[in-house]
Order: C-alpha cells, then structure tokens, then sequence
C-alpha cells in the first residue's frame, strides 16, 4: 500500500524577518548551521523524505522572505499547504505578537477547507539565546486558543528540538492531506451484494 | 450619484464615494447611506442618486480614527469622525471650544464593509482634513508631499529626513536594522502622527531603531509609485539584469554606466530621495561588521521598496520573481553611490568623491574600489572571481562571495574590530542543491517551469520586458494545480530534477543565444564595415573610370584627328602619286606611240630604201 504512491506533502515557514526560518529550514533538511546573516530574497524551497508513521512521506519545506513587503505571497505560493508553520524569535518578543497577522494572512490567501481545523506548528526560534521563553505561557494559551496548532521551542542553532518539530509538521501535514484526499475522493458506493448469486444459472 | 455626476463642478472634487452604515445622532440604529467625499465636506444620501444630502460633515479641523476590533462585532469595521479635543484651530462656537460635530451628533460613528474599505476611507478622509497642512503623506505621491511640505528648505519629505537622522544616531551600530521588524502598534502611532500632520520628535526613550526603521520602509512600501517611477521600470530592471548576468568587470560597467545614464531621467524630487537614502545606506553598510547588514542584505531590504511595477500590487508572484533584480538594482545604487549619483538639483556639488571611504568600507569591491588606472592590474583577480562563480549554475553573480577574499589587510584596521575571514580565496556560492536534494528561488522556478517554456523562452536574454514577467503570473497556478492532483510525488522529482535539467540547458542555451547574438552583431558589423568599404572603392573606381573614359575619349578624338589629317595628307599624296602615275602612264604612252612612230617610219624608210645591210 505504502509503494503505491508516497505522500508529498507542502509546508510552508512563515514569521517576521530575522527570526530564523532560513536557518530552521537548513539545520533541519541539511543538519547545519551558518552564522552567515543574510536576509532572505523572495522564497525557496528544499525537501526532505521523512517517515512518518511507518511511512514514507516527502516534505517540501518553503522558506519565505521575512520582509514586510513581502507579507503578502499571494494565492499561488499558499495554496495546496499541508500545514503552515509560524516561527517567532523567543528573544523578541514584538516578533511573537505578529503571529496573528502571520496566521490571518495564510488563511485569507490559501482559504483552506475548514480554517479553524488547518494545522498550525508555531516554533519560538533561539532558545540557544534565551533558554525559557518569557512568553512561553503567552504563546501556549495563544495556541491552545486557535485549534489545531502546536507549540515547540527550538535552537537552529545547536539544532535543539528541531527535529521533534518538524517531525510534528509533518505529521499534521499528512494528516491534512489524508483528508483532503479522503474529502476528495469520498468512499466508494458500496453496491448491495448482489442477491441473485443464490440464483445462479438461467432464470429462463 | 446624481447630485455629484450632473454637476461638473462637483464631480471635479469627488475624492471617494461608497455605501457605509452610519449610526444615528440620537437614537444609535445603523443605517445604510451612500457617502460622497467632495471637497471639504463629507455628504450622506439616503440613495445614491438622491439629489439632496441628509447631512453633511465640514471635515477640517476635525480628526478621524479608527476604532479597535471588537470581538462581540467582528463583521464591524468602524471608524469615527470626531471633533480634536481642545481643538483652538477650529472657530469657537458661542465662547466655546468646539466639541460636537454637529447639533445632533458629538460624533460620527461610521462602519465598512471592510478593514481594506476602512483604510481607504481614513486615508482619503485624512487626505482632506490634513494635505493641506504637510499631513496624509502616507500614500500620497512625493511630487504633492513636496509641495505641501512646511519644510521648504528641505530636499526630502520630512519623514525621511527625521527617520535617517534618527537611524544614523541611534541605530548604525544596531544588529539587523532594516532587517528586522519594529513593534507594529509603535510605527501605526507614529504613522498616524505623520499622517495627522502632528510634529513628530523621535526620543529614543520612546521608540525604538527597528520602528522608526520600519516606519520609514513602510512610508516608502506606500508611495503610489516607488521612488524610482514605473515609468522607469523597464530600463532600471534592465540595467539590473545586464549587471546581473555579466560574466566581466567590462560589461558591469558598461551597465553601471548606463544606470548613471538612466539617473537623468529621474524626477528631481525622485533622485534627492534616492541620493540621500542610499549615502545613508552605504554609510549602514559600511558598520556591517557590528550590524551584520551588508550591502547585499540592505539591497535585499530596500529593493523591493526602491523599485516596483505598478501592478505588483495585484502580482506577488512578479514581486517574488523579480526580487533579485530589485536586490540588484539596489546594491548597484547603494555600492556605487559615488559613481551612480552625480548631480546635484541644489547647490553647486556636494558630491563626494572620495573612494577614500570605499577602501575602508566592509565590502570592498574589486571592480569599484580600485581607482581606473589601476583597475587592468586587478582584472584578472575579477576574472577568476566570476570565473569561479560561473562555474556554479546557480549563483547569483554577486561579490558577496567575494568579498572577504579581497583586500581584507585594508579592512583589518577599521574600527580595530578583527574579523574572521575565510581564508585568502573566494566563498564558494551556496547552493542549495546537495544530495540531489531539489531547491531553487522561486522565481527560478516559474522562469524555468517546463511548462512554461512559452514564457522561459521569450525571455531574452539581455532585456525582461514586463509582459514576460507578467505571464510568469499564470504559471504557479498551473503548478500548484497539478500538484494538488495528486500524483505528486513522483511528478514533482521529477519536474525538480526536470528544472534542473532544463535550466542547465536553459543557461547554456541563454549562452549560446547571447553567443550567437554577439556574433551576429559582428557580422552585422563586418557587413556594414564592408559595405562601407565597398562603396568607397565603388565610388573611387567609378571616379577613376569616369576619368579614365574621359582620357580615352579625349585620345580619341585626338587620334581621330590624327587619323583624319593623315588620311587626307595621305589622300594627298596618293593623289599627287597618282597624278604622277598618271603623268607617267601618259609620258610612257607617249613613248610608246613615238616609238611605234618611229618603228613605223624604219619600216617605211625600210620599204623605200631596202635593208641597210643585207
């Protein structure tokens, strides 16, 4: 069942700028860090094949440019997220109030089925910097207010729970494809075993 | 609207007209009017084409806000007109400061159907009650900032000069400024002070270096046109995309040369801004050793707010497709500040020139930096650079790369900070593309979508036109459409692994076609050159004929007489001889005949007198 077709599934990385998506994405899908500080221009994605339970899925992770002028990525690169994951920095706490426009502005542009139900993984980026996030409390009744999102602190630095993160988005991700699919393709009609095998032969 | 359309004079003035709900004076029911802003005033019919208005609200003098969410009226967007309290502008009424906008309303409470409607109403409300007086400058085009500017000895709008001033106090020693975002309620605030035409003093005790940072990208992102105007669009990209694919030193140039050219056309207003904001770009950049904002990563910032089409508004995908152009352009503008801005709209020169400054600056640049003369003893330095990096199909053909590997004995000194450099050789580029892994800037993506070959190859090599760009907008659609239908992973290895071949064979064929143009022009030129030179040699030879035919005909008619005098001197003689023959035939005849005579008479002597001798 599992060869039959492998799940691709699309997530993307959203947050203000300088809080790490760039860096997430890296240390994740190349298990490396670069003290390199460079903004990023427009958006890019890699992939990684990850297993998810027992199978075999593939991940394209998008990372976005920050900037404000580019808050706005439109339809196009939303559209078809299996999850969305909002990233904040845990040493500035301006960054962790935006995660609602961040939120808002995904679900008016990629308008997925049921917006309360779409999955959400918000990840307080630096904790290598800042060891207890001040807002941890904050940020987790924010969460456990909006459904379907979970929490993570992390260091794309020392690569701290990073994996244990991803490792959720991208099981929410399938499941929301799963879903998706499921809402898609609806279950076949059962036809009603057929009576007339006891009639087998001519009814002539 | 007929109390606007039918009359001219009215309808000049219209700023905004709309179906808003307005709560009542006295009883507080909502009720559904048509708007119409003109002029001064703010008028409300109960229909649209009603010709009589129910009220009307006199707008000056007044102020307008909006109201916060409310989560019980979360359809509500309101927003209120309302009198300034302690207002002395306005007239006094009866002995009294103003304080109801009218005898039946304190206030005027209005909502939109919208937060996007809220917004537009505010600022074209505000447009009225405050342009007049340097206010409503957010949003509102540099050309009418600058003429309601109070500052007139000012040649930028005021909020640039307050925010740079500010910045270049506080923040050049800031990690990230420019970079990272300012507390949101912080730059509404400040914005709205602007707007409301207040005097605004940045205290550091009060606002922070990424707001007033912030504050001024997003009066720059709001421009109705970017600094640099769409009219100029085409050729700024251009320019950028030259320099971006140029392989040498020479055709960077050639590109920078053209950019200073293209700065003519610049509006005045337009130019003093960009002057002034890129000198203090460059003098950020030039401290990117504490504030980590290299040149690159402010052009990255600034591109996108410096320079825009006018319909990216309705396109993030030509945003996204061309924010490396953007990021070019303003690293162009912001590393070659000297060069690029050299004229001055006031006062003789305040142009510096001293490369002085860029030998000291954290990003030396191996073209810029090395005055003219020297710059042959470098090239191949740049050459094996950018022979570097054009060994990398993805790189993006930026020095950033490069610049640790260049001068770094001349930049130690600075600031006494040591920095770490990487060795004496050249970073190679990121390439995101390790272990077969897929991953390429989206607006790689779309230009090289197979899919989209249409729009891949109309684009030129040397020249983006925009309607190029423009189709790049249908594409991602189709991608995405095709990855929702579910034969996604298979499809999408192999369109990455796709995209990777074709934009390998993209960049060859960009080559060879840039090849194959180059060589054509070298035809074109051979061609011309020959024909040139053939119609030189045409026109000497024809000279030359021309002369020669005249010489002979000249010979000829030389000749000719020649021939004739001979021929009648000849005639001449053969007459005379022929006389002579004659004369000679006739003494001969003669002869004969006296011979014949005389014969005649032997004969007869002979008869008579018999032989002599027999």
């Amino acid at each position: 069942m599992e060869t039959r077709k492998r799940a691709f599934l699309k997530v993307i990385i959203l947050g203000d700028s300088g809080v790490g998506k760039t860096s997430l994405m890296n240390q994740y899908v190349n298990r490396r860090f670069s003290n390199e500080y460079k903004a990023t221009i427009g958006a890019d994605f890699l992939t990684r094949d990850v297993t998810v339970d027992n199978k075999l899925v593939t991940l394209q992770i998008w990372d976005t440019a920050g900037q404000e002028r580019f808050a706005s990525l439109g339809v196009a690169f939303y559209r078809g997220a299996d999850c969305c994951v909002l990233v904040y920095d845990v040493t500035a706490p301006n960054t962790m109030d935006s995660l609602d426009a961040w939120r808002n502005e995904f679900l008016e542009q990629a308008d997925p089925l049921h917006h309360d139900e779409f999955p959400f993984v918000v990840i307080g980026n630096k904790t290598d910097i800042q060891a207890k996030s001040e807002k941890n409390s904050v940020t987790q009744s924010w969460c456990s207010g909006k459904g379907n999102v979970s929490y993570f602190e992390t260091s794309a630095k020392n690569g701290s729970r990073v994996e244990e993160a991803f490792q959720t988005v991208a099981q929410k991700a399938l499941e929301q494809d799963t879903e998706l699919t499921k809402e898609a393709y609806p279950s076949p009609i059962q036809l009603p075993q057929d009576n007339n095998k006891s009639h087998e032969g001519c009814s002539c | 609207m007929k109390f606007t359309m039918n009359n001219p004079v009215h309808r000049q003035r219209i700023l905004k007209c709309g179906w808003l709900r307005k709560q009542g004076g006295m009883v507080k029911t909502w009720h559904r009017r048509w708007f119409c802003l003109n002029g001064d005033c703010l008028f409300y019919f109960a229909k649209h084409d009603d010709l009589k208005p129910l009220g009307s609200i006199f707008l000056p003098g007044n102020r307008v806000d909006d109201q916060p969410f409310n989560p019980d009226e979360p359809e509500k967007f309101l927003f209120e007109v309302l009198p300034v309290d302690g207002n002395l502008s306005a007239p006094p009424v009866k002995g009294r400061i103003q304080t109801k906008m009218a005898p039946n309303h304190d206030s005027f409470l209005l909502c939109a159907e919208s937060d996007d409607e809220r917004q537009e109403w505010i600022r074209a409300i505000r447009k009225v009650m405050y342009s007049g007086i340097g206010g409503a400058i957010f949003g509102q085009s540099i050309a009418e900032t600058m003429s309601f500017s109070r500052h007139n000895d000012l040649k930028v709008p005021v909020i640039i000069r307050d925010c740079i001033e500010f910045l270049t106090e506080y923040g050049l020693e800031i990690e990230g400024i420019f970079r990272l975002p300012g507390r949101s309620i912080m730059i509404k605030e400040y914005k709205a002070k602007y707007d409301t035409a207040e005097r605004v003093v940045f205290d550091i005790s009060n606002i922070d270096v990424h707001s007033v940072a912030s504050l001024l990208k997003l009066y720059l992102r709001e421009l109705p046109e970017s600094i640099v105007p769409s009219s100029n669009y085409q050729r700024f990209m251009n320019i950028a995309l030259r320099y971006q694919d140029a392989r040498e030193a020479k055709q960077k140039q050639e590109a920078l040369e053209d950019l200073i050219d293209g700065m003519r056309e610049l509006p005045k207003h337009n130019y003093n801004i960009l002057k002034y904001l890129c000198d203090f770009l460059h003098t950020v950049g030039e401290k990117s050793s504490i504030n980590k904002m290299t040149t690159i990563n402010l052009a990255t910032v600034f591109g996108p707010n410096i320079i825009r089409n006018v319909t990216e508004a309705d396109s993030p995908e030509l945003m996204m497709a061309t924010a490396d152009l953007t990021q070019q352009l303003a690293f162009m503008l912001i590393h070659h500040k000297d060069e690029v801005f050299t004229m001055d709209y006031d006062g003789p020169t305040a142009v510096k020139t001293d490369l002085l400054i860029d030998i000291d600056s954290e990003l030396p640049n191996t073209e810029t930096l090395v005055p003219t003369p020297i710059r042959t003893s470098s090239n191949d330095l740049v050459k094996a650079i950018f022979q570097h990096l054009d060994d990398n199909i993805e790189t993006e053909v930026f020095s950033e790369n490069v610049e640790n590997s260049v001068n770094f004995e001349q930049r130690n000194g600075k600031d006494g900070t040591e920095r770490k450099f990487k060795e004496g050789k050249p970073i190679p580029p990121k390439r995101r593309t390790k272990n077969g892994r897929s991953s390429r800037r989206i607006c790689n993506v779309y230009e090289k979508t197979p899919s989209g070959s249409s729009v891949s190859d109309d684009m030129e090599a040397s020249s983006l036109t925009l309607s190029d760009v423009n189709n790049i907008d249908s594409l991602p659609q189709e991608n995405i459409a095709s990855s929702e239908d579910q034969n996604n992973d298979v499809s999408s290895h192999q369109l990455a692994m796709l995209v990777a071949q074709n934009k390998k064979l993209e960049k060859e064929l960009e080559e060879k076609e840039k090849e194959n143009k180059r060589m054509q022009w070298e035809i074109i030129e051979a061609k011309s050159k020959f024909e040139l030179e053939n119609s030189d040699l045409k026109s000497k030879y024809e000279a030359q004929i021309k002369k020669l035919m005249l010489n002979t005909d000249a010979l000829r008619v030389n000749y000719e007489r020649r021939i004739e005098s001979m021929q009648t001197e000849n005639k001449a003689k053969v007459e005379e001889l022929e006389s002579k023959l004659r004369t000679e035939m006739k003494d001969k005849k003669t002869a004969v005949d006296k011979v014949i005579e005389l014969q005649d008479r032997i004969n007869r002597y002979q008869l008579q007198y018999g032989e002599l001798h027999k």
